[in-house]
This record gives structure tokens, C-alpha cells and sequence, in this order.
């Protein structure tokens, strides 16, 4: 019988099994008064958790993220200082996953696996709240066997799962999700669980790609108004099979959006028809706006090729980027988060 | 039901949805059962199923004016359950939950059966994003760009997924064959 069995033959047999096993579930179960009840409390966390980022961005008016280079040089204050942040939490992408964490938090590096060791290799220091991925952005290394005191997030560090009690009102959370490992590490108890309960998986960006993204059309007539864009950083630094997961992304509003537009589209023309060899890391930007007569939403691919410093903005159409250009696009979490930008260490 | 919940799950009216389904309370007394189904299939025990539902519930309240709004909250409620079985992290109201048996005593050694009980077995050793898809794919009769967007995963793995799942259960009947 087995050969002669077809696909189709077999998703007709899945289909009748679980609609067997289904049955086999009881549904009388009152589940809707312990979800309300649960639902309350979780509303009352969240609230707590919005006061204190709401005191924690009156507090804080400039952040400077980590001095790890790049672009921006050491200490370059980034969006969070410099830009208008409006929204009171921002999300942060890496490998399957996607979190909020406070809009005002810094970005840097988080525990790598280095042979047998666990070590986390670049800033910033805990005096700040950030977000560290597992990312060597300098090559001074500290060892790191455990989460330490301080207000983080470590996305991918292989932190054992689990709670821990640091002391002095520190507690440190690592859960596991979609095979990503997720430390959350704060006094506060309601930020530490907005934050876990925030976790799923990315909605704005894909998770993952099969190859390197590409651009299949472009506007003839060009954009008119930018209103806004949506940035997805890939990489496949760490992935066994080739994958592209997706480390960064984040949302623009149209100030910002339009810095991101004219750094690309800077008048330079250069058709070199294909990147560089250098694909590891590759970033989509989708830009959304209305088109050149103003009357028609429309939006507009470009894919970057950091470690190439090209970009395309079409089919066949590869441009490389200016320093002055590069600067003006690096900004946010990308710094840290592309080795392309990190730059050389040693 | 006590006040706090109904200020924060019900009174949001909703046009495109079914007449007696604008409320969260409404919505949810609707569709719990076939949530219910559809998690024991994605998590294959009781007590998983009904952790995984009450926590997708317990986030589509508190977020109910939002989830609402779109254009299929079930979607969403699904995908949370989804989520909630495969970050296998979730305050468990057990330690250990344990395997229900449910009553078979309707069953029979027919082939059909043999059939069943092989499927459900292939699902049982399948990985938990795996199984959500093939659930998604056979249970739900979703498309691939749907459970795509549900697992959080792109199409060609969603595919590949089903495929090796597919090839599960053809080895699965040939090995029964044989003995």
C-alpha cells in the first residue's frame, strides 16, 4: 500500500485523523472567567509598566548608545537621543523573535558563544537600560557565566532558562522562544513582564529568508511624499544552512523616512548590475508614500548590501553608496548589529 | 460577569462579524470549543490545550478593542495559542501536565483506525512548529501564506514542513506494513 500512496492520499488521511482526534478534546471546560481574570491583572502590569516608561523618558533626554564605532563614530547619540521618539515602546527583532522593549533603551552587544565560553564583547556598561544581541562589536571580551545586575535584555545569549534572584531587587528571566533564548533583567517586576508577555513572533518583517532579498520592481515616476519606511536587517553570519534571519528592524516616521530616502537616492548613478560577493548581511527598506501626482499610496523596495556598500533600487540596477550616504542610513540599532558597521576589530 | 471584565472585553461593537458575536464574551463562548480542539491537536493533551486557550484568550481580552478590529480575531487568538505551545514557556498551572488518555473505546482495530492512530502517532514525534503547521494545513485548511503568517515563518519553510511531515506518515504506514 506504501509506494502507491500519494500526497494527496496521505493529507486526506491527516485530514480524517484530527478531525477523529479532535473530537477526543473536551470542550466543557470554563475557560473564559480565568482568561478576564487574567486579563485584569495583565492590564494592571501594563499600566504600572507605561509608568515607568513614562519616568524613565522624563528622566532621560539624550541617550547615547554604545562606543563600539561605526559610522556614527563612538557615542553618537542615535535615535533615541536625537530623534523624536513618539512611541512610548519600541519592538526589537533577532532570529524568529520580535519584543518591546521602552523606546529609550540603548543598543549594544549581548553574550556570544566563543568555543566553549560565553562572552560579551562591547557596550554599553549596565549604568543604561538596553538591548544586547548576541553580537561581537569590539574585541575586548569579558567572560560571562551569568546574567549580572543591571536593566537589559540579552536577545540570543545561552543564558540557562530560568529565574534568578541577583539581589538588590534584580531579577533575571531567560525563556525560551521559537528556539531563541530571551534574558530579561530589571528591578521591576511589571516591566520585566510586559516585556516576556510581549514576546512573538515578527509581524512587520519576515522572520527569515530562504536567499538574499532582491528588489523585482520599481516606481517609474519615483515616490513623491515619503511618509514613512520599515527597515528589516538580515543576516546569515549564524546560520548553518544559509539562511537570512532577520537581527533588526524598526519602524520610520516620515522625517525620518525621508533622511533614510535621500541618503539613498542621492543623485549618484552608478549601474554595477550586481553586488559584491560580500552578501552575509543584507537589509530591505521599504519605503511607503504616495506617489509623484501625490494621490496614490504606494511603496518602493531598495535592498543595502552593507558589507558591499551598494544598494539597489530595481532590477538589475546596484549603485554603490557614499561614506556621507552610509552615515546617514546607519542609524539606530544597525551599528551594532551589522558587522558591516561595527567595522573591523583588533 | 464581574464589572472590571466587562469594561475591559465587551461593549466594542464590530460590524463584519456574526450578529450575537460583538463582544469579547460573546465572541469567546462562540468559539472556545473549536479553539479547544484545534490547540489539543497542536499540543496533543488536554490540560496543554486548555493553558495555551486561556492564555490566548487572556491577551485577546485585554487587547480586545484591537483584536476586534481586524478582520479575523480568531487568526489572531490562533496564532496565540501557537505561540504559547511553541515558546513552551507559559505560567503552567501544573508542574508536569499529564497526558490525558481519553476514552477510545469507540475505536476498532480497523484499517481506519490503524490508519488514525498511525497519523497521530506521526504527529506526536513531529517538532511543535511542525505539528502547528501540519494542524494549520489539515485541521484548519488554511494556505500556506496564512500559516505562514501564523507561525511567523516563510512559505517555502511552511511547505517543507508539511512535505516532511507527509513523508513521516508514508514511512510510518510502510514500517506498519511490514510487520
Amino acid at each position: 500500500m506504501n509506494d502507491a500512496i500519494d500526497d494527496m492520499e496521505l493529507e486526506e488521511q491527516f485530514r480524517a485523523s484530527l478531525q477523529r482526534h479532535a473530537e477526543d478534546a473536551d470542550t466543557s471546560v470554563d475557560l473564559l472567567g480565568p482568561a478576564q481574570a487574567s486579563a485584569r491583572g495583565r492590564r494592571r502590569r501594563t499600566w504600572a509598566a507605561g509608568a515607568v516608561g513614562l519616568a524613565a523618558a522624563a528622566l532621560v533626554t539624550a541617550v547615547v548608545v554604545q562606543n563600539v564605532g561605526g559610522p556614527g563614530g563612538p557615542g553618537k547619540p542615535q535615535f533615541a537621543g536625537d530623534e523624536e521618539v513618539t512611541d512610548q515602546w519600541r519592538s526589537e527583532s533577532w532570529h524568529g523573535v520580535e519584543l518591546d522593549v521602552p523606546a529609550d533603551w540603548a543598543w549594544g552587544s549581548g553574550p556570544v558563544e566563543s568555543g566553549n565560553e560565553t562572552l560579551r564583547c562591547g557596550g554599553p556598561d549596565e549604568a543604561l537600560p538596553y538591548v544586547g544581541r548576541a553580537v561581537m562589536a569590539s574585541d575586548v571580551c569579558a567572560m560571562v557565566d551569568e546574567p549580572v545586575r543591571g536593566t537589559y535584555v540579552w536577545l540570543g545569549a545561552t543564558m540557562p532558562a530560568g529565574t534568578r534572584d541577583l539581589g538588590g531587587g534584580y531579577v533575571s528571566r531567560t525563556v525560551d522562544f521559537h528556539g531563541t533564548r530571551i534574558t530579561v533583567t530589571t528591578d521591576n517586576e511589571a516591566l520585566s513582564d510586559h516585556i516576556i508577555e510581549s514576546l512573538r513572533a515578527p509581524e512587520g518583517c519576515a522572520p527569515s529568508l530562504d536567499a538574499a532579498p532582491t528588489v523585482d520592481s520599481m516606481l517609474t515616476e519615483g515616490m513623491g511624499d515619503v511618509t514613512g519606511a520599515r527597515i528589516c536587517a538580515y543576516s546569515r553570519f549564524e546560520s548553518d544552512d544559509g539562511t537570512y534571519w532577520l537581527v533588526y528592524n524598526a519602524t520610520l516616521d516620515a522625517r525620518q523616512a525621508m533622511r533614510y530616502h535621500d541618503a539613498l537616492y542621492d543623485g549618484t548613478r552608478q549601474n554595477d548590475r550586481e553586488f559584491c560577493d560580500q552578501r552575509d548581511e543584507m537589509v530591505l527598506v521599504r519605503m511607503e508614500g504616495t506617489d509623484f501626482y501625490g494621490d496614490v499610496p504606494v511603496t518602493q523596495d531598495s535592498v543595502v548590501a552593507p558589507l558591499c556598500q551598494q544598494w539597489s533600487g530595481g532590477p538589475g540596477s546596484v549603485t554603490p553608496m557614499s561614506d556621507e550616504a552610509e552615515r546617514t542610513w546607519a542609524v539606530g540599532g544597525l551599528p551594532v548589529t551589522l558587522y558591516a558597521l561595527i567595522g573591523p576589530m583588533g | 460577569m464581574c464589572r472590571p471584565a466587562r469594561e475591559l472585553c465587551v461593549d466594542v461593537v464590530v460590524t463584519d462579524r456574526p450578529a450575537g458575536a460583538s463582544t469579547f464574551e460573546d465572541w469567546a463562548t462562540a468559539r472556545v470549543p473549536a479553539l479547544l480542539r484545534f490547540a489539543y491537536l497542536v499540543t496533543g493533551s488536554q490540560h496543554a490545550a486548555e493553558d495555551a486557550v486561556q492564555e490566548a484568550l487572556a491577551s485577546a481580552c485585554a487587547k480586545w478593542d484591537r483584536v476586534s478590529r481586524t478582520d479575523d480575531p480568531e487568526s489572531y487568538v490562533r496564532r496565540m495559542v501557537v505561540n504559547a505551545h511553541i515558546s513552551g514557556w507559559r505560567r503552567t498551572r501544573r508542574e508536569s501536565p499529564v497526558e490525558v488518555v481519553r476514552d477510545t473505546a469507540d475505536a476498532d482495530p480497523s484499517a481506519s483506525v490503524d490508519t488514525s492512530d498511525a497519523v497521530w502517532r506521526v504527529c506526536e514525534a513531529l517538532p511543535r512548529q511542525q505539528r502547528a503547521a501540519v494542524v494549520l494545513r489539515f485541521y484548519e485548511d488554511l494556505d500556506y501564506p496564512e500559516i505562514a503568517r501564523i507561525l511567523g515563518l516563510a512559505e517555502p519553510t511552511v511547505r517543507s514542513h508539511v512535505h516532511r511531515a507527509l513523508a513521516a506518515l508514508r514511512t510510518e504506514l510502510t514500517q506498519e506494513d511490514e510487520r
